[in-house]
């Protein structure tokens, strides 16, 4: 069989190297990836108008108290930042916020894993109907879920406290969206649960481009499942599973909706996150009779970029964490 | 227009153009008001936030139209807990209905006049000082530079009550002599009648219950119905004018509601889901026979009329001694509904006010639908509503005085902004009730709130001062007050 032979193109063979006469300009490459551009710019835009433009745009009210109505007027100075960073409360949302993360990424990727294995087995009957169950809960509102887990346990709570009686398996009747004790707990369950169908499906796409041949390979050298889920799937999945991490992450440092629906941040901040501590703060909390509280644009937007510029430094660590390991891999 | 006369050309003729005049006004993209290009149909926006008083406002939409055939009122209900930051940002946006319910929440009444965002109503001006009852009108308070922007439509009640239920106090044999209902009106009242409801429910019905989910403050709310009896008249959310100044820290009356709460909650009177249940749910409790009291507002009464459920009482100001130390106080002037500046159709927006406020609406508000009292007191006589419970609300009007009003002695004191604080009574008492707040902690969270609400009152005082407003913090102080009587506040002098 005779080998092809590469015939360089014209302007190819005649560039030099080094000739800056030949490079294509900014505008060439440009307009050479037109139709690339021209597909991510809507998301460009959306995210330079939503995004980027009101993190800038609120750096300026950070300095006032100001109540979204009308133009700010009261210059504070850094005071905001100051009152964010000595607010115990902010601190408190910031623990729960944290706690939330900690607990729920680990043991929902943890269960997504094990879940899109056994999903993922070419031999278990009815597996589509099972993906789609597990992932009904990520595509209904978190506010929805919120909601009904709010009938569930709060509105209607004797039921469940009479069954939880009934099993002996507590011995008091427990208030549990009202329990300091609890309450947090329980929006870290009902989270793993609403979002697990994400990774799930993450997951379950990520087995399925690991070639079957590694497998079988591994199978005739009398590696055993175990051997094989650690010495192939995991390293197969290593790349895959650094983005569902950081998409874990993310989104779990964001929660608020759930939260918001469920209890309010309450009983006595024991459930509020930064995210809710935020919008308490700039839209003001309930009307009240006698003890509303104010909307305060200007703190909000403080504690929010201080909250971001916790957030970025945590995710640098986090990144240049993940590049050590890398570099240090043989 | 005399609907009986109407003859058939006449009715189709309005009907149409009323269907019509809707059907664009539906079409249309912005809330304010619009008119159809083809009649003289006027769409007046309007914009409410009580559920509660819905049957009342429909029937008054009715009402209104068929007396004037060439507007109609298209009613939008916003949601409770974010009205205030709708309206505001619908001013912002220049998408104002054209009459609302004014909110104050975030935004003071003044500041709005200010922004030239409220309609001046000097049309009705006249004739509404004619026919509204005296002092209803106060500078800085709906009236500003002279002009009426707004008015008020409810009279003087307390705002806070305990509901009875009636089959579970006799089921409890908490009666007098002639078998009726024993109204507990102390202290220890309320306690003995929780002992008995709860051991008598034995683990089913319990004494008091309330609603706590969703955002509210109804352990603040039980403070504020306890402790103004024992003699502290600024309740839980106020200052104490006679000292011009927050006292929840300095007043032992405040601790000792306090404890006696906790130890209502420590032997089971408490129905236990009460902190995490809403509103709507506690109030179906109730209604079920789920606990014989809650503490709660009128605004309960009309859901249960609806559902034929009658058999409760009520009272209010309970206090540790018989005779209440302290009430409920009004002040004059306040505010119900205002209108856009902005509107295209003022002479159909006040037509619309007009008629809200009229004291034939008032009437109906009051006798027919049963919401509250009315502010002209011709309609508040209780031999004239056939509801008992409703009567007996009315009957309690007498535990709201005329109390000492800041604003009425300078009206440059609405020019004061008193911001809010964080965490407030209503938080500071849920974190006692659920114990997150340590038996050992209470006073001193209670003086801190205090130094806080004092600290805001202050700062407001003093960068009104500094912008060169005329205020003082004496303003807020009288010290010739007696809490029992009514209080007659003069304008400063000088």
């Amino acid at each position: 069989m005779q080998a092809p032979t590469i015939i360089p193109l014209p302007s190819e063979a005649s560039r030099k190297p080094g000739d800056p006469a030949h490079k294509p300009s900014l505008w060439q490459q440009i307009y050479a990836n037109r139709w690339s551009y021209i597909y991510i710019a809507p998301m460009v835009v959306l995210v330079l108008a939503f995004t980027i433009y009101p993190i800038f745009a609120s750096l300026g009210y950070t300095l006032y108290q100001w109540n979204g109505i009308g133009d700010p007027s009261m210059f504070v100075g850094l005071d905001n930042f100051r009152r964010a960073m000595t607010d115990p409360i902010f601190w408190e949302s910031f623990q729960h916020t944290f706690l939330y993360t900690l607990v729920q990424v680990p043991v929902q990727l943890a269960l997504a894993l094990v879940l899109a294995l056994v999903l993922n087995n070419p031999k278990l009957r009815f597996s589509t109907f099972y993906r789609s169950i597990y992932f009904i809960p990520a595509v209904t509102s978190s506010a929805i879920i919120g909601v009904v887990m709010n009938l569930m346990i709060g509105n209607f709570g004797d039921n469940l406290n009479t069954l939880l009686l009934n099993l002996h398996l507590i011995h008091e009747h427990i208030d549990w969206l009202a329990d300091p004790r609890f309450v947090l707990w329980i929006i870290i369950v009902i989270g793993i649960w609403n979002t697990l169908g994400y990774n799930l499906v993450y997951f379950l796409a990520g087995l399925q481009t690991i070639p079957t041949e590694l497998y079988e390979a591994a199978k005739i050298d009398g590696a055993n499942a175990f051997a094989q889920f650690i010495y192939i799937t995991i390293p197969m999945l290593r790349a895959l599973g650094l983005v569902i991490l950081f998409l874990a992450i993310l989104g779990s440092l964001h929660v608020f909706d759930l939260v918001q629906v469920l209890t309010g941040g309450g009983p006595y901040f024991a459930s509020e996150v930064v995210s809710t501590y935020i919008y308490h703060q700039a839209f003001g909390s309930f009307i009240a009779a006698g003890a509303p509280t104010q909307p305060n644009i200007g703190f909000a937007s403080a504690a929010s970029f201080f909250y971001g510029v916790i957030l970025m430094v945590i995710t640098a660590i986090q990144a240049l964490a993940i590049r050590e390991s890398r570099r240090r891999r043989p | 227009m005399n609907v009986s006369r109407m003859n058939r050309r006449h009715f189709l003729q309005t009907a149409a153009a009323t269907t019509l005049g809707g059907a664009l006004a539906a079409c249309g993209s912005t809330p304010s008001s619009s008119s159809s290009s083809s009649s003289s149909v006027v769409t007046v926006n309007y914009w409410d936030l009580l559920v509660s008083q819905a049957p009342f406002i429909d029937n008054e939409i009715k009402l209104f139209e068929l007396a004037h055939p060439n507007i109609k009122v298209k009613k939008t209900t916003n949601l409770y807990n974010t009205y205030d930051n709708l309206l505001m940002l619908a001013f912002k946006s220049g998408n104002e209905p054209d009459v609302f319910m004014s909110s104050t929440n975030s935004t003071p009444l003044n500041v709005q006049v200010q922004k030239g965002w409220l309609l001046p109503l000097d049309k009705l001006a006249d004739n509404w000082k004619q026919r509204f009852p005296a002092n209803s009108f106060v500078e800085g308070n709906n009236t500003f530079n002279g002009h009426i922007y707004t008015a008020p439509f409810s009279g003087h009640a307390p705002w806070l009550q305990m509901y009875i239920h009636n089959g579970l106090f006799k089921d409890a044999g908490i009666t007098n002599a002639d078998g009726s209902v024993k109204i507990p009106r102390t202290w220890d009242d309320v306690t003995l009648a929780a002992e008995a409801i709860t051991r008598k429910g034995n683990g089913n019905v319990y004494g008091i219950g309330f609603g706590g989910g969703g955002g509210g403050d109804p352990q603040a709310r039980m403070l504020e119905l306890f402790v103004r009896g024992a003699g502290s008249p600024g309740g839980a959310y106020d200052k104490d004018l006679r000292v011009g100044k927050y006292t929840q820290g300095t007043d032992r009356n405040y601790q000792d509601f306090i404890n006696l709460m906790l130890d209502w909650k420590q032997k089971g009177y408490f129905y236990p889901n009460s902190a995490s249940i809403s509103d709507e749910i506690s109030r179906a409790y109730f209604e079920k026979g789920r606990y014989g009291m809650l503490p709660g507002g009128v605004w309960n009464q009309v859901e249960w009329t609806q559902h034929n459920f009658t058999d409760y009482s009520l009272t209010t100001v309970i206090s540790p001694t018989e005779t209440p130390k302290a009430y409920f106080y009004y002040t004059p002037g306040s505010s119900m509904w205002a209108a856009s500046a902005r509107t295209k159709h003022p002479d159909e927006t006040m037509a619309w006010l007009d008629w809200l406020y009229s004291p034939e609406a008032g009437k109906r508000w009051t006798q027919q639908f049963n919401e509250d009292l009315s502010i002209y007191p011709q309609n508040n006589d209780p031999k004239q509503i056939k509801f008992a419970p409703f009567a007996q609300f009315v009957g309690l009007s007498s535990f709201d005085l005329l109390g000492p009003d800041p604003y009425t002695r300078n009206p440059l004191n609405s020019q004061v902004v008193i911001n809010s604080v964080s965490p407030n009574i209503g938080d500071v008492m849920t974190g006692i009730y659920t114990g997150q707040i340590k038996q050992g902690d209470i006073a001193s969270t209670l003086m801190d709130l205090q130094g806080r609400y004092q600290k805001a009152l202050d700062s407001g005082i003093d960068q009104a001062i500094a912008k060169g407003v005329k205020v003082s913090h004496d303003d807020w102080f009288f010290p010739d007050w007696d809490p029992t009587k009514d209080y007659v506040t003069k304008p400063q002098t000088s």
